[in-house]
């Protein structure tokens, strides 16, 4: 009997410990190729900077052009940049879609284009990606190109899970603390 | 048949009597809705019967009622989205009293945080000029972990005496 307990005892201890890896590790994937992620943040940090001259400038078409190469560049993988990469690729495309939305008369593309840059950004497994709010800000412009469109049902989906990311990402701060 | 009903009309409303009353004698078995149907088809393809202005004005009201746009205020996305911009409202208001709390620095728009009167997109939008630059340092910091990572494995290898990638 005493020996059931007991084992009964360690497999309740392994199970949290277990538990509490895996809840520390949830979403955070480790990047496979940490070359490919610094040199991607550099890339991306340095045409960041260079955006917010152009736009400082009033060269909204330079920035949007700016944002299109950035885009078109090659990504690495969630497996070989992490969700870092993920985070990094959402920003460039939040921003890229937020210019096209407020200067429609540049370069102007359709809707439909605009719904197909989005889910090219987002990718296949944005869910699983770590909380932050460059993917949830993706999500939210993704809601605002279906709302234009008269998709509202789906464009109340996507606000609700922007919101419940947000609202994720500010219990984890008010967690944290100051 | 008789004589008289050859001569009758097929549109004379005394078939539907007759018929009521052959099914009434054989028990009520079976029905003769789709003769009665039929007749009364013919009865108003032969004199069209009018309707009262009362009806046709109930038909009309049920018409408009169903054929009139959805307000705004009753559109689903407002009757949902409300409480969701209501909550959002709040979050926002949260975040934007933190006293860290900045502006977007990658942002096209004005950065102004404090925006709870807008349309839900730009809450959510709000949301992140607030949020984004907390995250961005996070970002960074987190590269630069990485970096330094990385550093030390091409040390650990390079005092190892291996190679990396075939290289001498």
């Amino acid at each position: 009997m005493t020996q059931r307990w007991l084992t009964l005892a360690v497999g309740l201890v392994l199970g949290a410990g277990s538990m509490l890896v895996g809840l520390a590790q949830a979403g955070r994937l480790a990047p496979a190729r940490p070359d490919a992620l610094v040199v991607l943040a550099q890339t991306v940090e340095v045409e960041h900077r260079r955006i917010d001259l152009l736009l400082e400038r009033g060269d909204e078409a330079g920035a949007i052009a700016a944002l299109e190469a950035l885009r078109r560049q090659s990504w690495p993988s969630r497996e070989d940049g992490g969700d870092l990469a993920e985070q990094l690729r959402h920003d460039v495309y939040g921003r890229l879609v937020r210019l096209r939305l407020d200067f429609p008369d540049i370069d102007p593309v359709t809707d439909a284009a605009l719904l197909a840059i989005l889910d090219e950004g987002l990718g296949p497994e944005y869910r699983e990606v770590e909380t932050n709010p460059f993917t949830a800000r993706l999500v939210a412009l993704r809601g605002e190109v279906l709302e234009e469109r008269g998709r509202d049902d789906e464009a109340l989906s996507a606000y609700e899970e922007a919101l419940d990311m947000n609202r994720a990402l500010l219990e984890l701060e008010l967690a944290e603390g100051p | 048949m008789s004589g008289e009903q050859q001569d009758r009309a097929v549109t004379d409303p005394r078939w539907e009597d007759e018929l009521r009353a052959g099914m009434a004698a054989e028990g009520d078995a079976g029905g003769v809705e789709p003769e009665l149907a039929a007749l009364r088809f013919l009865l108003h393809a032969r004199a069209p019967a009018e309707l009262g202005d009362a009806r046709q004005d109930a038909i009309w009201r049920e018409i408009d009622a169903a054929i009139a746009p959805v307000p705004w205020w009753r559109r689903r996305l407002w009757i949902w989205g409300a409480p969701v911009l209501a909550a959002a409202a709040a979050v926002l208001l949260v975040v934007a009293l933190r006293p860290d709390a900045t502006t977007d620095s990658g942002s096209a728009r004005s950065p102004s945080v404090a925006r709870v009167d807008g349309s839900l997109a730009e809450q959510l939008e709000g949301q992140f000029a607030a949020l984004a630059p907390g995250a961005r340092a996070t970002v960074a910091r987190r590269v630069d972990a990485s970096r330094g990572n990385l550093r030390g494995e091409l040390l650990a290898m390079a005092r190892s005496g291996g190679t990396q990638g075939g290289a001498p």
